[in-house]
């Protein structure tokens, strides 16, 4: 307990208290809706961090997780009356056989496959989703009515109960990050970003390993979903299963800084927020989305190792975030 | 039934010329300097939306955008390899794949905050007319995109194979160090080898011009079925980026002209999927495994 009262953490606990009662001074749902929204894409981005940034694999299926767990929750819940809170191993599975079917084919290789391959799986499970509409609805999309709060049902008159869902998911997120990255499999998958052949040659089951990372990247992708898709009310194939949403996931996590604990929770308040505020000022069509791809090019381009880059003083650090720079080549 | 078998299989070839084609310009790119190019997509939007332009200045045949589109995506290529492309040579392949999604994202909305949402299209009389053969129609704007391809990837073969740049663009692929040290300018060898990927991809919006509605999002189809020819036929190999737009073409049609209209994408993934199976290096590729 001693260990968890160091002034190191001083910061991290005001910050938690502001969180937590930051409800009580906020007028009107926007601003909490908003705040939500910031908290499911931070977490969103810390489960793409496992597989894209601790493991280097870039992943652009993430969305496809997030529609496993959004459309287990609302078949489940509209066809059979469920409980979301039943729908979630559900989705999770789900989602870990289409990372195994994905994984399999594609992790035996290295360089871009495993991108173009994911890119691929997205756009099919999409099409997939629209295409059998008698279980989904199709494009037309499917929503929960709100009928009374309830909280097994997860429908609330405002966004603030799922302002704490959304906190204690980001955190859950958080959480299973730093044990995985603790855990044997989590040192395998950073030596294997290092230099995959050396780790290979060490005796580290490359394949098994980013397998296994990828499964539990979706698995928990697919958690997230799960509540999201509550969060929104309404879900339809190119709103959780589109590259669109991919796309968004990768660049909170990127802009905030990859193979970093807290890097997408950053990424998620500063992008979300900024998409937000540019949509305003130039309309949510066209103008604000173009700053996801400018985001991404000039972090790449300036700052690989993401906005936590700042935050590092320990040079040592930083040097196992961000992405790997300066390859150097092999042979000549 | 036969008889939608093969008239799949005859636009599925013809498709699959585009693919193909499209898929060629990615090949000279990742070949020379090993980075897949993912915002060929969006450039290839934006070529389809100079055709566009040229319509609406001009009046004229489709066809005859050819010089202007060339003109202008080499300038865009230019642009772009000098702010994005060259900073990052040498780094690893993850942050060219970051960076030209980025940049595809960022095109493609580019494109939707000048140009809107709304569809254009440029009209053209041989837009519906067709050749019949025997009993199957072949569209004649397919057919002119599939000899345009031809045509085009014979052009760059023969520069590859009998002039002193293709000389210099296949050492460079081989080994950049050394060709640079026996005197080969590398960073004009990947200049230029990006320009040619970016026209092929700009040709390729130019000749489906006929064919679909200019929007941002008309690339969509080809950010899947064409870098998935491209690996199918096998990564950095022209022949095989060939083969494997033809065979995605085909694939894609008979999906959909057999199973469901709107099943096209999955036929491909599982093709891809089954294909990295069962040969993980493509049809012609050397393998990328490297120890």
């Amino acid at each position: 307990m001693k260990k968890y009262m160091s002034k190191k953490f001083i910061p991290g606990y005001v910050l938690l208290a502001a969180a937590l009662l930051l409800p009580a001074f906020t007028p009107g749902n926007y601003v909490i809706s908003n705040l939500v929204n910031c908290m499911f894409f931070g977490a969103m981005a810390g489960c793409w961090n496992i597989i894209g940034g601790y493991g280097g694999q870039v992943s652009w299926c993430h969305a496809s997780f997030i529609a496993m767990g959004a459309y287990a929750n609302f078949i489940l819940s509209t066809e059979l009356g469920l409980s979301p809170f039943v729908s979630i191993p559900v989705g999770m599975i789900a989602a870990a056989v289409i990372a195994t079917v994905i994984g399999y084919a594609t992790f035996r290789l290295h360089g871009p496959y495993f991108s173009i391959a994911t890119i691929a799986c997205c756009e099919a499970i999409r099409v997939l989703i629209q295409h059998f509409d008698t279980v989904t609805k199709g494009a037309a999309g499917m929503y929960v009515t709100y009928r009374k709060s309830d909280f097994w049902a997860l429908t609330f008159a405002n966004d603030i109960p799922f302002y704490y869902i959304a906190l204690v998911i980001l955190l859950l997120v958080v959480f299973i990050t730093y044990m995985f990255t603790k855990s044997k499999t989590g040192y395998y998958l950073s030596a294997i970003k290092g230099d995959e052949t050396a780790a290979e040659s060490l005796g580290i089951e490359t394949f098994k390993v980013k397998l296994k990372a990828f499964q539990i990247s979706a698995m928990m992708a697919s958690l997230v979903g799960c509540f999201y898709a509550s969060f929104l009310t309404y879900i339809a194939p190119t709103s959780t299963a589109s590259f669109d949403l991919s796309m968004k996931i990768g660049v909170v996590a990127i802009v905030g800084g990859v193979a970093s604990l807290w890097g997408p929770v950053i990424g998620g308040f500063v992008v979300i927020l900024l998409i937000e505020a540019t949509s305003v000022l130039f309309g949510a069509a066209g103008g604000s989305q173009m700053v996801y791809g400018l985001l991404l090019m000039l972090v790449i381009i300036f700052k690989p190792e993401g906005i936590i880059g700042f935050f590092h003083k320990d040079k040592t650090e930083n040097r196992a975030s961000g992405f790997r720079f300066r390859r150097k080549k092999e042979g000549a | 039934m036969t008889w939608v078998f093969f008239q799949s299989l005859i636009s599925g070839i013809l498709a699959g010329g585009v693919y193909a084609l499209f898929g060629v310009g990615i090949t000279i790119i990742f070949g020379v300097m090993k980075m897949v190019d993912f915002s060929a997509c969006t450039q290839l939007v934006w070529g389809m939306y100079f055709t566009w332009i040229f319509y609406s200045v001009t009046g004229l045949n489709c066809y005859w955008a050819i010089p202007f589109v060339v003109i202008c995506m080499g300038a865009l290529a230019w642009v772009v390899f000098k702010l994005i492309v060259r900073p990052l040579l040498g780094s690893d392949d993850t942050s060219f794949i970051l960076v030209t999604l980025g940049l595809s994202y960022f095109l493609q909305n580019l494109a939707e905050f000048i140009f809107g949402a709304n569809p254009k299209s440029v009209p053209s009389s041989i837009k519906t007319s067709s050749i019949m053969l025997g009993e199957y129609s072949i569209g004649l704007p397919r057919l002119i995109a599939f000899f345009a391809m031809v045509i085009l990837v014979l052009g760059v073969y023969m520069l590859l194979n009998r002039t002193t740049l293709g000389r210099a663009m296949r050492a460079t692929s081989e080994k950049p160090e050394v060709a640079q040290m026996l005197g080969i300018n590398t960073k004009k060898t990947f200049t230029i080898a990006f320009m040619i990927g970016v026209i092929f991809a700009g040709l390729s919006g130019l000749l489906i011009t006929p064919l679909y509605y200019v929007t941002p999002t008309s690339g969509h189809m080809f950010r899947t079925t064409a870098y998935i020819a491209v690996i199918i036929g096998g990564l950095g190999d022209i022949k095989g980026a060939l083969v494997g737009g033809i065979a995605i073409g085909i694939i894609e049609a008979l999906v959909t002209g057999l199973i469901a209209i709107d099943l096209g994408p999955v036929g491909i993934c599982l093709a891809l999927l089954i294909v990295l199976y069962l040969r993980p290096q493509g049809f012609f590729g050397k393998g990328e495994r490297q120890a």
